[in-house]
């Protein structure tokens, strides 16, 4: 055999072995990535709404929504933020969500980690707090429309998106839709 | 049949499934740089790099072999890149993780391209076979070329 048959035979398994180095870490991703992709829109919710009493017509009011979010997959993701639309609902306007939400409309609010975001590592659970304020000195009219209750219980209505990133990927992906399911019986005021 | 040509064309054989499965593997690799991998690469000069420098290597080894060889070679080594390929985009729907690639977004059309590019691989290949084999014939010892001397005028 030639030196240069040699040399070739070499050049060959050297470029099979980093392609299949390549390949594999390839594959794991994006197998990984793609299952993250699937399962992340049906594992993101909510885990509590807390919502203060408003005693005076100028109290700033935090409202709190912790979110949950259970990773599944096997790689890694970053929570790029959450933001959310917050709601009051008034119970004796019945008409239509689509038609009565710009009334019922509060403030936005959300969860806006800085950097790269917020890692959620394969096969875990993240709580995140997302908070909106209503300022009353200046938002009277926010307050106001968050101040509505019904036997002492308030009935919000939120609807949240999820932007995240797969981690170490530029694979960005958003989760529309999030929908607070209100609880029977409304929510009761925290700190009443 | 000569044992002897029997094992020789096995590892011939060899060295082309490696050829294939590297030149797929990388073509591959570069196309999903989004996935943040290890090894990044640009996708055109991959398919042309890796395509013909994996023909060469080809050519270099099958000196000895009729041209038909050659290229019958060069069409399966390609073949399985392509094959590689194919097998790598359809991974997660393999591994059971989505139903279908459409449940991952509109990007048909970009799944379609990253096939459709693979194909540059054959032409490529070929060439770089036959550039192996004629730089083979070109580095050999005066006694192991192919074909007669050139004559004396």
């Amino acid at each position: 055999m030639t030196w240069f048959a040699k040399a070739a035979a070499v050049f060959v398994a050297v470029l099979a072995v980093v392609g299949a180095v390549a390949w594999v870490n390839f594959v794991d991703r994006y197998v990984a990535a793609s299952d993250a992709r699937m399962q992340i829109p049906g594992n993101v919710g909510y885990h509590d709404v807390t919502i203060p009493a408003i005693t005076s017509p100028d109290q700033n009011v935090t409202v709190g929504v912790l979110f949950e979010l259970r990773n599944p997959s096997g790689i890694a993701i970053d929570i790029m933020h959450i933001s959310y639309r917050l709601y009051m609902d008034n119970l004796t306007d019945t008409r239509p969500f689509a038609e009565k939400s710009a009334s019922i409309f509060v403030v936005p609010g959300g969860f806006f980690p800085p950097g790269i975001g917020y890692v959620v590592g394969p096969h875990t659970t993240a709580l995140v707090w997302g908070n909106a304020t209503v300022f009353g000195a200046t938002q009277p009219t926010q307050l106001e429309r968050l101040n509505v209750t019904f036997g002492g219980h308030y009935y919000p209505i939120i609807d949240a998106s999820l932007v995240y990133r797969v981690h170490d990927t530029s694979i960005v992906e958003r989760v529309l839709g999030i929908e607070f399911p209100t609880p029977q019986g409304g929510i009761v005021p925290y700190g009443s | 049949m000569d044992r002897e040509i029997v094992r020789r064309g096995l590892i011939e054989a060899v060295f082309v499934v490696l050829a294939g499965f590297s030149m797929g593997a990388l073509v591959v690799v570069a196309n999903f740089a989004d996935y943040g991998l290890w090894l990044s690469l640009d996708v055109g000069g991959t398919i042309i790099f890796v395509a013909l420098a994996a023909g060469i290597a080809i050519g270099l080894r099958l000196q000895d072999a009729e041209p038909q060889f050659l290229v019958l070679a060069g069409f399966v080594a390609s073949s399985i890149a392509i094959v590689i390929v194919v097998l790598s985009v359809y991974a997660p729907v393999f591994a059971g993780v989505v139903p279908s690639l459409e449940a991952l977004g509109p990007s048909d059309s970009a799944r379609a391209v990253i096939i459709f590019a693979s194909l540059f691989l054959i032409p490529i290949h070929l060439v770089g076979c036959v550039a192996g084999y004629a730089l083979a014939d070109f580095l050999a010892p005066e006694g192991f070329r192919r074909g007669r001397a050139p004559e004396r005028l």
